[in-house]
């Protein structure tokens, strides 16, 4: 998880998506954007340029 | 004197009015909880409206159809002969299913097939909060009317059960408008991975499946379509599978969330045998009748929660639980079958935000 940026806010959780790089497993997570959806092609992996792919989806409670 | 008098009055009221005064208690305590009912209610009408004109149509024009929705009811064969009930089921699940698509198609006719699952999962929900607010204020209208202690008493005791699954209903609402998957397509989440890049094939109405290999046996891999709002056919596409393509299965293995007791953790993951999946029990009968038909062993892994996260947006605990699921779909294929053997690999759940 090496990248993070203000999330959707929804009550008391906030919802993440997560992609993994398909060559060197690199795990980035961010806010939940719409059209989002587990396994959609994701962008470029920021270390080895790969092709990253949407991993999860979860909410998690917002650290008050 | 007086004093006497005041300190026996209560006793008095108390002996004559005890149980009307705590009837009503209990009806004011009912009408809070009705009126929180109510507001969920009109919310989720508010928000489905609200969603569907999203697509481009007025509210004005929309709001009737959607009234004419929530009173949409299905009635259920009838039981006194119970043979063969699941079949009359299942047919009148599919007319159902069948009118809600196409009413929904003639309502917003832009919409993509995910987006009218997601407007169907919606409507749903909205459906079912209008259902028991009104069976509540029915029973609660019951019990005004012929003041009976025991019938008031007995909605009060049900009723914080009632408004945890109407909360439950609610928390859906935020996931199927933003198309988020939720706790219950952990099933579904697992063998969309192990689905990822290989060829799928439609096999059952909603349903795909993808042809796989581990370590020398071949892997059948069932799910619902995503991304939209589906729970798809299961127990149809394992029917098709063993009895229309001929497809010798020597195992089964099935991955759905169950719901967690009070003092279990979310997240928790438990193997068992049988065929792990809800509903109203048609795919579960068909699962049940090819495995015992063909002497298939059906083997099952539960991954816990509670009845508000399965329909909420997934949790973080229940969304981490997936390599170790899978490796426990690994370890059940090493130790209950050889090398040459085929298994069904079905992934229960509603499929919303989770593709494969």
């Amino acid at each position: 998880m090496d990248t993070m940026s203000s999330p959707v806010k929804r009550s008391k959780f906030l919802v993440y998506t997560v992609e993994e790089c398909n060559s060197c497993h690199l795990k980035t997570k961010r806010a939940f954007q719409i059209g989002d959806y587990i396994y959609k092609d994701g962008g470029e992996c920021t270390k080895c340029k790969g092709k990253m792919k949407i991993a999860m989806i979860y909410s998690e409670k917002a650290e008050q | 004197m007086l004093g006497l008098l005041l300190f026996y009055i209560p006793f008095i009221l108390l002996i004559f009015y005890g149980q009307k005064i705590q009837l009503w208690m209990s009806l004011s305590d009912v009408s809070r909880s009705l009126n929180k009912l109510k507001l969920m209610k009109e919310k989720s009408r508010k928000e489905a409206i609200e969603f569907i004109s999203s697509f481009g149509k007025s509210q004005e024009n929309i709001s009737e159809k959607i009234d004419q929705f929530l009173e949409y009811f299905t009635l259920l064969p009838v039981d006194l002969d119970p043979a063969g009930i699941v079949k009359k089921i299942e047919h009148i699940m599919n007319i159902r299913d069948d009118r809600v698509r196409a009413e929904i198609k003639r309502l917003v006719s832009s919409a993509t097939d995910t987006q009218a699952s997601n407007i169907e999962n919606l409507l749903e929900v909205a459906t079912a909060l209008n259902y028991i607010y009104k069976v509540v204020r029915h029973y609660y209208l019951l019990g005004k009317k012929t003041m009976s202690y025991i019938w008031v008493v007995q909605l009060q005791m049900v009723l914080p059960q009632v408004l945890e699954e109407a909360q439950a209903l609610m928390g859906a609402i935020d996931a199927f408008k933003q198309s988020q998957p939720i706790g219950d397509g952990i099933g579904a989440m697992v063998v969309g991975k192990m689905m990822v890049e290989k060829e799928k094939k439609v096999i059952a109405k909603d349903t795909v499946m993808s042809e796989s290999e581990y370590k020398g046996r071949a892997l059948y891999l069932i799910k619902a379509e995503g991304p939209g709002g589906n729970v798809g056919q299961p127990g149809n596409a394992l029917t098709r599978l063993v009895e229309e393509m001929g497809v010798k299965i020597d195992s089964i293995i099935m991955i759905d969330a169950a719901l967690k007791l009070e003092g279990e953790k979310t997240g928790e993951i438990a193997e068992g045998v049988g065929a792990i999946i809800g509903g109203i029990g048609v795919d579960r009968f068909k699962i049940e009748e090819v495995a015992s038909k063909h002497g298939i062993p059906l083997y099952a892994i539960a991954i816990k929660q509670s009845i508000i996260e399965a329909i909420s947006v997934m949790k973080k605990e229940i969304a981490e639980t997936i390599d170790k699921v899978i490796g426990i779909i690994n370890r059940i294929i090493e130790e209950k079958t050889k090398e040459g053997d085929k298994i069904a690999i079905i992934g229960v759940g509603n499929t919303i935000g989770i593709s494969q």
